[in-house]
């Protein structure tokens, strides 16, 4: 037999061993994704970071065109941007009405509702007492309360002058300007999932700074987990949301503030006071198909503190919620029961109405 | 080439000549061509095939390829099931990678000075965690998230547009795998 044929019968050996080797019994589990793929975006943008993960056919389209949306909105939306449609009502204060793009119109409409529906403690006309508190420019200082109450004489947001047919908003006292700081992100991440849906995808996961939603579910069929932070140790979480097609929205003071003379001065502010909001709860999270609404909510209950919280709830039954407490308690809304699961960790556990 | 062609069971090759006994024959082995001795070691079914030592050395060399498959193939199946995953910490500024730093079981520990778009920072290391242990910043967000030891998890520094994530090593088993990871996401 000549060379060749030996190779032949080498390589049909060697072959042969291979693909027996491979006759494990067990599969290779190598990610959960589906065969058609997945991106993952993460990016800077609204003064946060944040994370875009789509599953499906037309992922790395759908997260592209969601990351390009976030960017559209922050240029529409934030004060600190001086070409953006807030900062043109902000500078025309006391002077004319402006008129705005009919998204940024329902959304400051959108904020006024959230505004009467918790007696103001939600309001966007905050912003002269963020700016004397140093929470606009990093510049963090304890204002005196001359400046304080001086502050205050801009804040009311029933002020607003809306132009329904116009589509235009007036600030009529030059010293009012307006911060959508506190339902931007919410709104952005209902905006991009419309978005992502609108492309053939199965899922995604999203967190524009820590507020997330989730829809479809994952490859393997189960629904996705959310953790909560432990608003007393990052490194932690205080329980597991197993829930889809949902936002979990989360406020507390320890996400951004600052320390003078021995006090925490968080950046949630409390309208009336004018200065940050003293609350007997550590974090507020929000659980609701509407992400505007999670937003506006979450910093809202945060403020009210835990009864008036609890009686918020009791009373508008759109959403559920996870409170926790100074104690460390955890007051969970009853429809959680079966989709919350507590870690051990927690102090006491309450359901709610 | 004529006993391959005998081989295909076509018969005595008739021109070979009556005095050829068929090589299909199981004992003896004869030559097909009488004065010519056969080839030692030839075979009767291979005919001209002789087990040399090279061939022995290739048939070594593939029964242990195929171990080290049927190894290799069954422990990533199986996950890891000793030790800790290998994992790395992973820094970015503005979306690009700066530093990578292995935190696996044994690693020893680094700190590792980082310049960010608008300051300073320092990123420390050490089996099984990492985290971000000074900055300039005014916040001290970054600072304040503490350790992070698990696959997934992240410090944020906004001005200095630094972040510091804990990943699964390329070519390792990573936690996905071999356990299933306690949550897919944070809402904080």
């Amino acid at each position: 037999m000549k060379i060749n044929a030996r190779i032949r019968v080498m390589i049909l050996m060697a072959v042969g061993a291979a693909l027996l080797s491979g006759c494990t019994g067990s599969s290779l589990n190598l990610s959960g994704t589906t065969a058609s793929g997945t991106a993952t975006s993460d990016f800077f943008a609204m003064n946060t970071y944040m994370t875009i993960t789509v599953n499906g056919s037309d992922a790395k389209a759908a997260a592209a065109a969601a990351v390009k949306a976030v960017n559209d909105l922050e240029q529409s939306l934030s004060r600190n941007i001086a070409s953006s449609e807030i900062s043109a009502i902000n500078a025309k204060a006391g002077v004319s009405p402006v008129t705005v793009s009919e998204e940024t119109y329902g959304l400051i409409k959108s904020a006024v509702e959230y505004s009467g529906l918790t007696d103001g403690v939600f309001d966007i006309t905050i912003a002269p007492v963020m700016d004397i508190w140093g929470f606009t420019d990093g510049n963090y200082r304890v204002p005196a309360q001359s400046e304080i109450d001086a502050a205050l004489t801009h804040v009311d947001y029933r002020r607003i002058v809306f132009d329904d047919t116009g589509l235009s908003v007036f600030l009529p006292d030059a010293g009012m300007s307006i911060d959508l700081g506190g339902i931007a992100k919410g709104y952005a991440s209902d905006v991009v999932q419309k978005i992502i849906k609108s492309y053939d995808v199965s899922s995604a996961m999203i967190s524009l700074g820590g507020n997330v939603a989730v829809f479809g579910t994952k490859a393997d069929g189960s629904l996705f987990r959310t953790a909560i932070s432990d608003p007393q140790n990052p490194d932690r979480y205080i329980g597991i949301l197993e829930a889809t097609d949902v936002s979990v929205i989360t406020s507390g003071g320890y996400e951004r503030y600052f320390t003078e003379g021995g006090v925490t001065y968080i950046h949630i502010m409390d309208p009336a006071a004018g200065s940050p909001a003293k609350s007997d709860l550590l974090s507020v999270t929000i659980i609701t198909p509407d992400g505007t609404e999670g937003d506006a909510l979450s910093t809202a209950l945060f403020v009210m503190g835990r009864d008036k919280a609890v009686e918020y709830g009791r009373t508008h039954t759109d959403f559920s919620f996870v409170l926790v407490t100074e104690t460390g308690e955890l007051v969970v809304s009853s429809a959680l029961k079966d989709t919350f699961t507590p870690t051990d960790s927690a102090a006491a556990v309450t359901y709610v109405d | 080439m004529t006993a391959k062609r005998q081989n295909k069971e076509t018969g005595p090759d008739p021109s070979m000549g009556s005095s050829a006994a068929p090589r299909t024959e199981i004992l003896p082995v004869t030559s097909a061509v009488p004065g010519i001795a056969p080839r030692r070691g030839g075979s009767r079914f291979v005919p001209g095939f002789r087990f040399r030592p090279a061939d022995l050395i290739i048939l070594i060399l593939i029964f242990a390829l195929a171990g080290a498959l049927y190894y290799g193939i069954s422990m990533t199946a199986a996950g890891v099931t000793s030790g800790t995953a290998q994992l790395e910490a992973v820094l970015t500024v503005s979306g690009e990678e700066v530093w990578r730093a292995d935190i696996s079981e044994g690693a020893s520990p680094q700190s590792y000075p980082v310049t960010g778009i608008d300051g300073h920072l320092t990123v420390r290391t050490e089996a099984g965690r990492a985290c971000i242990s000074y900055s300039d910043c005014p916040d001290q967000i970054c600072v304040l998230t503490g350790w992070l030891s698990s696959a997934g998890q992240s410090a944020v520094c906004l001005p200095n547009r630094c972040v510091l994530t804990i990943e699964a090593a390329a070519g390792s088993t990573g936690t996905e795998s071999s356990e299933t990871a306690a949550f897919d996401i944070v809402s904080k």
